[in-house]
């Protein structure tokens, strides 16, 4: 009987330490203008997580917030920390905002209308790897409006 | 008589309706500014290396003035490429519009670096560079906040785009995120806006 319940309780801490299901990314871009750089947008749904890294093909990405100070010039700052994902709040990147900053690029290998391989990298649902689009910065807002 | 009332109220109505047909400011769907303020006076290098002056070089035309850098991954391609897409679908606004690209980061924004960067979007894009003093006269005449160029934190810079009608008054801005929509809305209007409705 003591085994039984040992048992039921180190499934129910291993079932507590996995998440649920792995993060679901959509609308992901990778925004390329051409030369050696990009940005990278997406929305991360459905799971509690943080992600740790985003590699795109060989390069990997820095976590960047595009901010405005009070005279309205922007900038772009690093993350200190890993964004965090919650199954209540979802983790958006988007233009203007949280991005990835891809740098070193190999300009003969990316083109909007191709995919590419990202690797997103997360604190417990580990790699997770997708084909994404590369767009033209003028599609990198999205939607019908342009 | 009810019938006759009707034609009376349709007449003044359409009367009314005429006389207040939206100005051409009316029709913009840019941020609008309220009291708009002349083109300024600035001349930069442009990237073949010739002095360009701001004013006289874009007299008689839309010029759409934007203050960016060219190693910028988010905010400066997405408002470039917009512009760029938008002209490509309107030949006819695009032979009367100057877009003017003025590289602030001076420590990289070479005029070679600034031609290359620009060519991604539309060969026929001005790019414009010079010293940090002359760069930063350009942002105070232009009215925007000079951009902040920084070794550690990187660059600071105003992120719309100025847009002066050919009668060379800004009455509308862009800032970042405005939507093709609202381009293909208002480069038509403000290329008409030559400044003879009002002599």
């Amino acid at each position: 009987m003591i085994r039984a319940v040992a048992a039921v309780g180190v499934v129910l801490a291993v079932v507590a330490c996995v998440p649920d299901r792995s993060p679901e990314i959509v609308s992901a871009r990778l925004s390329y203008g051409g030369g050696d750089q990009a940005a990278l947008y997406f929305v991360a749904q459905g799971s509690d997580d943080r992600l740790l890294e985003v590699i795109v093909g060989e390069a990997a990405g820095e976590f960047h917030r595009t901010e405005t100070d009070a005279d309205g010039r922007t900038t772009m700052q690093p993350l200190t920390d890993p964004p965090r994902l919650t199954t209540r709040s979802p983790l958006v990147f988007e233009p203007g905002g949280l991005h990835v900053m891809v740098v070193g690029l190999d300009p003969a290998t990316f083109s909007p209308g191709e995919v590419v391989d990202v690797t997103f990298v997360w604190e417990r649902s580990g790699r997770q790897r997708l084909r994404i689009p590369v767009v033209d910065p003028s599609a990198a807002l999205g939607g019908p409006d342009g | 008589m009810p019938r006759r009332i009707h034609r009376h109220v349709l007449a003044v109505a359409l009367l009314a309706a005429s006389c207040a047909a939206p100005s051409p400011t009316g029709r913009l769907q840019g941020v609008v500014v309220e009291d708009p303020t002349p083109k300024p006076s600035f001349v930069l290098t442009d990237t073949s290396g010739e002095r360009y002056d701001f004013a006289a070089e874009t007299e008689g035309k839309l010029a759409l003035l934007f203050f960016g850098y060219t190693n910028c991954p988010d905010i400066c391609p997405v408002q470039l490429s917009q512009i760029a897409e938008v002209l490509r679908q309107m030949p006819d606004v695009a032979a009367h519009t100057e877009v003017v690209f003025v590289g602030v980061d001076w420590r990289r924004d070479t005029p070679e670096v600034i031609r290359a960067y620009l060519d991604r979007f539309d060969s026929r894009f001005v790019g414009l560079t010079g010293t940090a003093e002359e760069l930063e006269r350009a942002q105070v005449a232009a009215g925007v906040p000079p951009a902040v160029v920084d070794a550690d934190t990187g660059v600071a810079h105003a992120g719309w785009v100025i847009a002066y009608a050919p009668d060379g008054m800004n009455h509308v801005i862009y800032p970042f995120g405005t939507r093709q929509s609202t381009l293909m809305n208002d480069l038509p209007v403000l290329v008409t806006m030559t400044g003879e409705d009002r002599r």
